[in-house]
């Protein structure tokens, strides 16, 4: 029996009094590589912020090893997961040795010799170290990426709940990003990641969650999505081939939207 | 390395500028002399009882405002927000304008600064806690509390005696003579820069936004305290010397490049030349159309409005 580490109950939630998440319920376990599918505006980033409680529901609970997150203080759900997002805005000129340090913030308040050494050993294993010296507002997406993950590995390697992470990148940066994730996920890092590109998501995770208007279509296994399915949650018809190298399941929309989503629209 | 180098440079050039202040004036004394020659009493005097409270005041407010930029630029993630963003000061100058109409003596009207100060800190606070943390909340309630209050000061403006009226100007414009400053900011100031110090990685990590902050273990109550001690700290700058434009705007944009983004050297570096800066500031607007004196903030606006363009052109010219 696999340990459930968070746990949505009946969830519902929104922005401005509005639901986008209406009745969720979810279990997570231990050593999960879950990844959210579904169009955009389906809920995706809304269930991360949930259970990042960065969003508090408007009725339900989520639970982190049975306890409510919302009773749980920021720096200690912090040290037990961390988060990937993108950062809009200005970003400060930190370097990218100093940036990963701040993934030790929850765990105490200097950087003791201890915390250094583990911050440089993070740096090696995540491949930035010859990143380390530069400014972060100078790397290109993947390499901030990776910076990024690292930063978060510091902070918890427990749960990884990443926004999009491969959005923007290149293939070869999208495979390095999985890969790293995939060898922490070994490791034992759970890993919830919103994704939009469905290949890298049928590639990496092990499991996962489809959703649309707020609400679960498909909650499984990558090699149990079929054609069929994919059309219920983009609403346009794809086809499916199995690769013949790894075996797993590739999919590539085609591009007539299908009839019925038109005739549902009007 | 490098930072070691700033931060020694910083320290000589503090010295420097106190040394300055000292000797410069309606007249000017060399202070080493008097320190071999004690029988020189007029010149002692003058020293130890007008110049160097006066040049110690402006050093720790120049220090205040400074820190108070380096915090709100990071805090609003916007490099133009300055102290005087949260309408702390506008509720120091409504304070200090309705002492001055109602002819309440310089030593008590300082009280009505404070009053004012501790109001709109009062109404921010009770605005922002509503807000959960957020920073925009933050400068939007800034905003607003600060054109209320310039509202009430023009409205003071339009029914006040003239001489009332330039009484205020010349204090909105920066004067930093002792008789109308609260002695206590002078003590209370380091402790509070001290103390947001001490919140360094909190505010780095307040600098890349709210989610980002929160997600990396920073409290919402966090947020709030040290956004409370900025703004006591900008309230006590005002009490020291008026509302001075440009030192917390500019110095914090001097001291990036020479340092590291890290607010845990920012802070000490800004502090450091944000005091030396208006030292020198001061002692010009002493000694410039002497015996008479020009209220620091022209010395201080020209020098930052020219530091901006300055700013400007050589972004201009690397860009090209």
């Amino acid at each position: 029996m696999k340990e459930i580490i968070l746990q949505c109950s009946n969830v519902s939630a929104g922005y401005n009094k509005k639901n986008f998440i209406t009745d969720l319920s979810l279990e997570i376990y231990k050593g999960d590589f879950l990844c959210l599918i579904g169009q955009n505006g389906a809920g995706k980033s809304t269930v991360l912020k949930l259970l990042s409680s960065i969003l508090k529901p408007y009725s339900g609970e989520i639970r982190l090893r049975g306890q409510n997150i919302l009773n749980i203080g920021h720096k200690k759900l912090s040290s037990q997961m961390a988060v990937v997002r993108n950062i809009n805005g200005i970003i400060p000129d930190f370097l990218v040795k100093d940036f990963v340090s701040f993934g030790s913030f929850p765990h105490g308040r200097a950087l003791s010799k201890i915390k250094q050494n583990i911050c440089s050993e993070i740096i090696k294993q995540t491949g930035i170290d010859d990143l380390s010296k530069r400014i972060i507002t100078t790397l290109s997406s993947g390499e901030f990426q990776l910076v990024q993950i690292a930063r978060a590995l510091l902070q918890s390697r427990d749960i990884l709940l990443l926004d999009e992470p491969v959005s923007n990148l290149d293939y070869r940066h999208t495979v390095e990003v999985m890969n790293l994730l995939k060898e922490f996920n070994h490791q034992g890092t759970t890993i919830v990641c919103a994704i939009h590109d469905l290949n890298t998501a049928l590639n990496f995770c092990n499991r996962i969650v489809a959703l649309k208007k707020g609400k679960i279509l498909f909650d499984g296994k990558p090699e149990e999505l079929n054609n069929k399915l994919l059309e219920k949650i983009y609403d346009i018809d794809f086809i499916s081939i199995k690769n013949p190298v790894t075996g797993k399941l590739m999919v590539s929309p085609l591009q007539e939207v299908t009839k019925k989503y038109h005739s549902s629209k009007e | 390395m490098k930072k070691t180098i700033v931060f020694f440079t910083l320290l000589l050039l503090s010295a420097v500028s106190i040394a300055i202040g000292i000797s410069l004036g309606s007249e000017t004394i060399n202070p080493i002399k008097i320190f071999y020659n004690k029988s020189d009493l007029l010149s002692t005097e003058i020293i130890t009882r007008l110049r160097l409270p006066r040049v110690i005041t402006a050093f720790i407010s120049g220090s205040s405002l400074a820190v108070c930029g380096v915090v709100f630029q990071s805090f609003f993630r916007n490099p133009l927000a300055d102290p005087f963003i949260t309408g702390i000061s506008g509720g120091a100058a409504l304070g200090y304008a309705i002492s001055v109409v109602l002819a309440i003596p310089p030593h008590y009207g300082i009280f009505f600064s404070i009053g004012g100060s501790i109001l709109a800190i009062f109404i921010l606070s009770s605005l922002i806690s509503n807000f959960s943390g957020s920073t925009s909340s933050f400068i939007l309630s800034g905003i607003s509390l600060s054109f209320i209050f310039s509202s009430c000061v023009m409205l003071i403006f339009a029914i006040a005696k003239s001489e009332s009226v330039h009484k205020i100007i010349i204090w909105m414009m920066g004067d930093l003579n002792s008789a109308n400053n609260a002695a206590f900011s002078i003590y209370l100031a380091p402790l509070f820069i001290l103390a947001i110090w001490s919140f360094h990685r909190h505010i780095d990590l307040i600098s890349l936004g709210d989610d980002f902050a929160k997600t990396s273990g920073v409290n919402p109550w966090e947020v709030l305290l040290i956004f409370l001690l900025t703004s006591v700290l900008v309230a006590l700058s005002v009490l020291m010397g008026g509302i001075i434009p440009f030192i917390g705007l500019m110095i914090p944009h001097i001291i990036r490049p020479l340092s590291s983004s890290l607010t845990f050297y920012s802070i000490p570096f800004s502090a450091l030349c944000g005091g030396a800066f208006l030292v020198i500031c001061d002692s010009i607007s002493r000694s410039i159309i002497s015996p008479y004196e020009l209220p620091v903030g022209v010395i201080t606006g020209l020098l930052g409005g020219l530091f901006f363009f300055m700013t400007i052109f050589r972004q201009r010219s690397t860009s090209e």
